[in-house]
């Protein structure tokens, strides 16, 4: 459903990103792991044109888009079929957690209010948070937030959800409530592409795994491919200082 | 010996020069409003680094903010019906320059020049804002304009509305310049009232004051609003 194909990306004639190429099916969950610099937040950015990569193909759905000759329409439209939850959950400051997730519903989608209000509502219940409607991001914990920022991105409907080291930033007992939430996505078919360093979130969910160094792929396959019938010898490296 | 100071003038004279207060505040809204957009508009050009236009608006902040405020108030009084004399002759248009009140050359160079000062502190505002801020909101699929509308201009205005207040204090006090194209604000009453009775220094302190009074107010006013503007951040629960 989702297909990079030869992703080139560099910042200041530094290359990031050296030719990715990835399939994404419906319904799978795609981890990317590897060290900081990588490029995997960076391969993500690429998807929704956050980075604009300077080379490559991008299809999702019907849509296929050439990263040199991509239109602003484009950037919009491959925009409205996917979300972004970020490290540092940016959500809207100026807004309440429910007006958060209805942004999108009214100003994208152009929902009604009264449909909108009631579509918020129940995002912010899958997420646990109907109880916490009316407050402003600053009232709320990190693990809060970051919960906020996936019902924002649930309420998108998109067909692929990007996650950016969803976890990263949180106090560490805040992480499970944010892992739950994403493996009850998971385990409704939906399909996620995640840049993650919690190992175990990868291993128990994810249906495929992809390790990234120096802007390359350098190993992928299943979470038992790639975490226990280990090829190469990079990965090996890597895993062992990860995974005690 | 006369005393120092002739109270009973003073405060006869108070209601007359309340009389003008709403001609001095008109300047300062107007010019403030026009302010507003001209700031906006010549931010956005710098930090989208607009082709152009960004050399454009930079030439006009450099102009504005080294020339004094009393040469851009002459430049406006004498330059714009020069200009509007020699275009209606070109394009053989017919209308009376010298029909065009004081005050508009007064809201042109006002405008200019505070807008100028606003570009700076608007330019500041939208690049506090955490580019995270934009960034989620094209992220769910809005419109570069929409996301600076609905989340970053807000915010901004947060950060830019202490500034903002005393961008108006400063209009305010600058509007006594008007007087200098015989608009005939609080100052320009103030020298009419005065010379009337040669009791300038009883005239300037009442004027002194009602300047005080007004800016006091308009503090106060700012504050307020400087609240309701910052909702959002709220407490920690």
């Amino acid at each position: 459903m989702l297909r990079l194909q030869n992703i080139h990306k560099s910042f200041h004639r530094t290359p990031v990103l050296k030719g990715i190429s990835i399939t994404v099916q419906r319904g799978e969950v795609v981890a990317i792991l590897g060290p900081s610099g990588s490029g995997k937040s960076t391969l993500l950015r690429c998807i929704n044109f956050l980075e604009r990569p300077n080379q490559g193909l991008i299809q999702l759905g019907d849509l296929v888009i050439d990263a040199e000759k991509v239109t602003k329409d484009e950037m919009i439209m491959i925009r409205r079929s996917t979300a972004m939850v970020f490290q540092n959950y940016h959500l809207f400051k100026n807004k309440t957690a429910l007006e958060n997730v209805m942004e999108g519903l009214l100003i994208v989608k152009k929902l009604e209010k009264a449909e909108a209000y009631q579509k918020s509502i129940q995002f912010l219940e899958k997420v646990g948070l109907a109880g916490r409607m009316d407050f402003y991001p600053s009232q709320l914990s990190g693990g809060q937030q970051q919960r906020v920022g996936i019902a924002r991105a649930l309420a998108m409907e998109p067909k692929v959800i990007l996650f950016d080291e969803p976890t990263s930033a949180l106090d560490p007992e805040l992480v499970g409530e944010v892992l739950e939430v994403m493996k009850s996505l998971a385990g409704e078919g939906r399909t996620m592409i995640v840049v993650t360093h919690e190992m175990n979130f990868a291993r128990e969910v994810a249906s495929h795994v992809i390790f990234m160094d120096e802007g390359l792929i350098i190993e992928e396959g299943t979470a038992r491919e790639v975490f226990e019938q280990t090829r190469m010898d990079r990965t090996k490296r890597f895993l062992q200082r990860i995974v005690k | 010996m006369k005393p120092i100071l002739d109270f009973q003038f003073m405060v006869s004279i108070v209601p007359e020069i309340l009389k003008v207060v709403p001609i001095t505040l008109n300047i300062t809204i107007v010019a403030m409003l026009f302010a507003l957009v001209i700031g906006l508009i010549t931010a956005l050009v710098r930090i989208y680094k607009v082709p152009v236009a960004r050399q454009i608006a930079m030439l006009y902040l450099s102009f504005t903010r080294g020339t004094p405020l009393l040469v851009q108030i002459y430049l406006s009084y004498y330059g714009i019906p020069k200009l509007l004399d020699y275009t209606h002759a070109y394009y053989g248009w017919n209308i009376d320059v010298n029909g065009i009140p004081a005050i508009v050359f007064i809201y042109f160079a006002f405008s200019l020049n505070v807008g100028a000062y606003l570009s700076e502190t608007i330019r500041a505002a939208i690049q506090a804002i955490d580019k995270g801020q934009m960034e989620a909101a094209l992220s769910i699929g809005m419109t570069t304009w929409q996301a600076l509308r609905r989340i970053v201009f807000p915010q901004a205005l947060a950060v830019a509305l202490p500034s903002f207040g005393n961008t108006v204090i400063s209009l305010i006090k600058d509007t006594s310049l008007a007087f200098m194209i015989s608009v005939v604000e609080m100052m320009g009453e103030a020298k009419i009232l005065g010379a009337r009775g040669l009791q300038f220094f009883e005239v300037y302190i009442v004027v002194a004051l009602i300047y005080w009074m007004i800016c006091i107010l308009v503090e106060r006013m700012i504050a307020i609003l400087e609240k309701r503007v910052k909702h959002f951040e709220g407490g920690k629960i």
